[in-house]
C-alpha cells in the first residue's frame, strides 16, 4: 500500500494538451474516483500513473519514490481493464498467475496465492478454463484476480464495469466495493458513470477538458459543487439551470423567465457587481406547491416517469427543460401546466460568466 | 442469402466437379508418366496408366543423388524459413506497434519490391553473392531465400499483429513483462495461425524454387531438388517418367506441410480475451 501524489502532472499529443497540470493527493488506502465526460483526460491520467503513457510534465510519486521514468513493471502498480485483457491462449490460473511468474516467485506460494484469489472472486471451477469459455461477469473477476494476486501497492481500475449488463455491473459494483473493504490497498479508478463514481469513491476527483474540476467526498461535491460543470454532472437526474438576474427590490431578488425568488440570506455576502447569474436546482429539491408557498415554478409536463418510489417529471420551465422528482401520488399526467414548490435551503448560484458558485473563486 | 433451388444446385455442382477435374488432370497426368514403364510422352488423353510399375521413383530415389538433393533443398529451405520469419516477426511487430521516422517508407518500400519479378534481381543477386563469396553455397541461397520473402511476411504479420488489441500487451506489461517478453509470450504465441501461414509461405518459396538455384549453384552436389530434376529433361531426350516421378517426390514434403499446418491456418485463437 501506498500513498500516490500527483504534482502538475501534464500531458501533451505535440500542440494539444489533453491533460492539464492535475494536482492530487491520493493517501495510503484511499479510494479515489476520477470521473467526467469522454476525452477529459481521466483515463490518460489513469495510464500516467500507470506508466502506459508517457509524462509530458510534472512529477508522480508513488510511496516515496518518483517513478515518472520507471516502467510498469518497476512501479508496483496492477491495473483492470474495460475490455479485461485476459491473455486468449492461457487458462484462467495461467492468466491469473501470469505476473507472479514473470517474478520468478516460489510455486508453492503461486499457488496458495491463485487459490486465495479464486476463493475471495468465487472462480475456483473456472481455473481450467480459457477466456473464451467464460461470461462477461467472470472474465471481469479474473482480471480482477489477475490484479489481487501481485498484491501491489496501487489497484486501478480503468472503466472496469463498462462492457456489463446493467445487472452483472450492479453486483460487480459491490463486488468491488467488498474487496476494497477487505484489501484497503490504495485504488484510483476511472469511469465516466457518475453513480458508480458516488457509491464507490471515498473522494471523487471530477475532470473536465483535461483540468481538475473539483476534488471532494462524494456527498461534498453533491452538496457544494464547484461550478455549474460539477453541479451538472454529479446528480442522477441532472440539476436544473436557469439564467437569472440578480435585481434589488427590497432585497436582493432573482428574476427568472417566468419565477422570481428572494436570494437566501447564505449567498448575501458572495454578491458582487455580477448581476448574470445561473440558478441550479436539484430535481429532489423540487416539490408539488404547498399551500401559501411564494418560492415556485411554473412548469409544463411533457413525460410522466412513474417509478413506483417516486415519480420522475420532464419538462419545460422558464425556458429551459426541467426535471423534477415527485412523490409517488402526485396527480400529474403529460401536457399538465403545474406549479412546483422550491426548497430554498439547497438552490444554487453560479456566476454565469465564470461558471463558478458564488463566493467561489474562478480559476485564473 | 438466398436458399438455392435444386436446379440451381445441380448447376452449381456440375460448375464445381468440371473445374476440379480441370485442375486436377494434369496433376493425375503427372502420376500417369510416372507410374508407366516408357519414358516417352504418351499423348493420350486417358489419365489412367496402361502398365504401372513402380521403376520410375525406384530410378530417381536410388540411382540419382536424391537424398543428397533432398538434404541441400531441406537444409536450405528449414534454414531460409526460420530465418525469414523470425526477422519479419521482429520487423512486422516494430512496425505495426512503434511509431518512428521511415515507417511509412519502410512499408511503401516492401510493397515496392513486391511488384518486381525475382529474375529482375538475378543479376545483380549473382554479382553480390560472387563479391561475398557466397556462389555455389547454401548459405548464399539462404539468404537470398529469406531475404526475398520477408517483404511478403512482414506485411502479412503485420496485418495479423494490428488485429491483436494493445490491452493485452499493456495487461502483460503491467504483470511485469518486459517488451522482449511480451513478444515471446503473448504476441507470438496469439500469432501462430499467421506465423503458420508465413513459414509455409517462405518454405514452399525455397523449396520450389529454381531459377536462382540453377544459376548459382554449379556443382552436383550442392543442387537443390528442382535443379537436380531438371537434369532429367535435356536438349534432345526427356525422361519423362523419371520426371514425374521426381516431381511426386518433391512436392511431397510441401504437401505433408501443408496437412501438418492445416490447424494452425484457422484463425480465432484471439477469441474471448477482450470483448468483442
Amino acid at each position: 500500500m501506498a500513498a500516490v501524489k500527483l504534482e502538475g502532472i501534464t500531458k501533451k499529443y505535440g500542440d494539444q494538451v489533453v491533460v492539464k497540470d492535475v494536482n492530487l493527493d491520493i493517501e495510503n488506502g484511499d479510494f479515489v474516483v476520477l470521473v467526467g465526460p469522454s476525452g477529459c483526460g481521466k483515463s490518460t491520467t489513469l495510464r500516467m500513473i500507470a506508466g502506459l503513457e508517457e509524462i509530458s510534465g510534472g512529477k508522480l510519486s508513488i510511496g516515496d519514490r518518483v517513478v515518472n521514468d520507471l516502467s510498469p513493471r518497476d512501479r508496483d502498480v496492477a491495473m483492470v481493464f474495460q475490455s479485461y485483457a485476459l491473455y486468449p491462449h492461457m487458462t484462467v490460473a495461467d492468466n491469473i498467475s501470469f505476473g507472479l511468474k514473470l517474478r520468478k516467485m516460489d510455486k508453492a506460494e503461486i499457488e496458495k496465492r491463485v487459490l486465495d484469489a479464486a476463493q475471495i472472486l468465487e472462480i475456483k471451477d473456472l481455473l481450467d478454463r480459457k477466456p473464451k469459455a467464460l461470461s462477461g461477469g467472470q472474465r471481469q473477476r479474473v482480471a480482477m484476480g489477475r490484479a489481487i494476486v501481485r498484491q501491489p501497492e496501487v489497484f486501478l481500475f480503468d472503466e472496469p464495469l463498462s462492457n456489463l449488463d446493467a445487472k452483472l455491473r450492479v453486483q460487480m459494483r459491490a463486488e468491488i466495493a467488498k474487496l476494497y473493504q477487505r484489501l484497503k490497498v490504495t485504488t484510483i479508478y476511472v469511469t465516466h458513470d457518475q453513480v458508480e463514481a458516488m457509491t464507490l469513491a471515498k473522494h471523487i476527483v471530477v475532470m473536465n477538458k483535461g483540468v481538475v474540476q473539483q476534488v471532494g467526498a462524494p456527498l461534498e461535491l453533491y452538496r457544494a459543487p464547484v461550478n455549474t460543470f460539477v453541479a451538472t454532472f454529479i446528480g442522477s437526474p441532472a440539476m436544473n439551470t436557469f439564467p437569472v438576474e440578480l435585481v434589488n427590490e427590497g432585497g436582493p431578488r432573482i428574476k427568472g423567465q417566468g419565477f422570481e425568488l428572494p436570494v437566501p440570506e447564505r449567498f448575501v455576502p458572495h454578491l458582487s457587481a455580477q448581476k448574470q447569474l445561473t440558478l441550479g436546482v436539484r430535481p429532489e429539491h423540487l416539490h408539488a406547491l404547498l399551500p401559501g408557498e411564494t418560492a415556485k415554478i411554473s412548469a409544463r409536463v411533457d413525460v410522466v416517469e412513474p417509478l413506483g418510489f417516486e415519480v420522475h417529471i420532464l419538462g419545460e420551465a422558464g425556458g429551459q427543460p426541467l426535471t423534477a422528482k415527485l412523490g409517488p401520488d402526485v396527480p400529474v399526467k403529460a401536457g399538465d401546466q403545474i406549479e412546483l414548490g422550491i426548497d430554498l435551503d439547497h438552490i444554487h448560484l453560479f456566476d454565469r460568466a465564470t461558471t463558478y458558485a458564488l463566493g467561489r473563486k474562478a480559476p485564473t | 442469402m438466398n436458399q438455392s433451388t435444386p436446379l440451381g444446385r445441380i448447376i452449381k455442382l456440375v460448375f464445381l466437379v468440371f473445374f476440379t477435374i480441370l485442375v486436377l488432370y494434369p496433376v493425375l497426368w503427372v502420376f500417369k508418366m510416372a507410374l508407366s514403364p516408357s519414358q516417352g510422352f504418351d499423348a493420350s488423353l486417358n489419365p489412367i496408366p496402361s502398365h504401372p510399375t513402380l521403376e520410375n521413383f525406384r530410378y530417381v530415389l536410388f540411382e540419382m543423388p536424391f537424398f543428397r538433393w533432398l538434404f541441400n533443398s531441406a537444409m536450405v529451405s528449414i534454414s531460409a524459413t526460420v530465418l525469414g520469419v523470425f526477422l519479419a516477426c521482429t520487423s512486422a511487430y516494430a512496425l505495426s506497434r512503434f511509431r518512428f521516422p521511415g515507417r511509412a517508407t519502410a512499408m511503401l518500400s516492401f510493397l515496392v519490391v513486391q511488384m518486381f519479378p525475382g529474375v529482375l534481381m538475378m543479376i545483380p543477386l549473382y554479382l553480390i553473392m560472387d563479391y561475398l563469396g557466397l556462389l555455389d553455397q547454401m548459405l548464399g541461397l539462404v539468404l537470398v531465400y529469406s531475404t526475398t520473402a520477408i517483404p511478403f511476411c512482414v506485411w502479412m504479420l503485420k496485418g495479423y499483429f494490428d488485429t491483436i488489441p494493445k490491452e493485452l500487451e499493456e495487461a502483460a506489461l503491467m504483470d511485469g513483462a518486459s517488451t522482449a517478453m511480451v513478444f515471446w509470450k503473448i504476441m507470438l504465441p496469439l500469432s501462430l495461425p499467421a506465423v503458420a501461414v508465413t513459414a509455409l509461405f517462405s518454405f514452399m518459396t525455397a523449396w520450389n524454387e529454381f531459377i536462382l538455384a540453377a544459376v548459382f549453384m554449379n556443382s552436383r552436389d550442392h543442387y537443390t531438388l528442382p535443379v537436380g530434376l531438371k537434369l532429367l529433361v535435356g536438349q534432345f531426350s526427356s525422361d519423362w517418367g523419371y520426371f514425374g516421378a521426381g516431381a511426386i517426390l518433391v512436392s511431397l514434403p510441401v504437401v505433408a506441410l501443408f496437412f501438418a499446418l492445416q490447424k494452425n491456418l484457422v484463425g480465432g485463437l484471439t477469441a474471448g480475451g477482450v470483448k468483442g
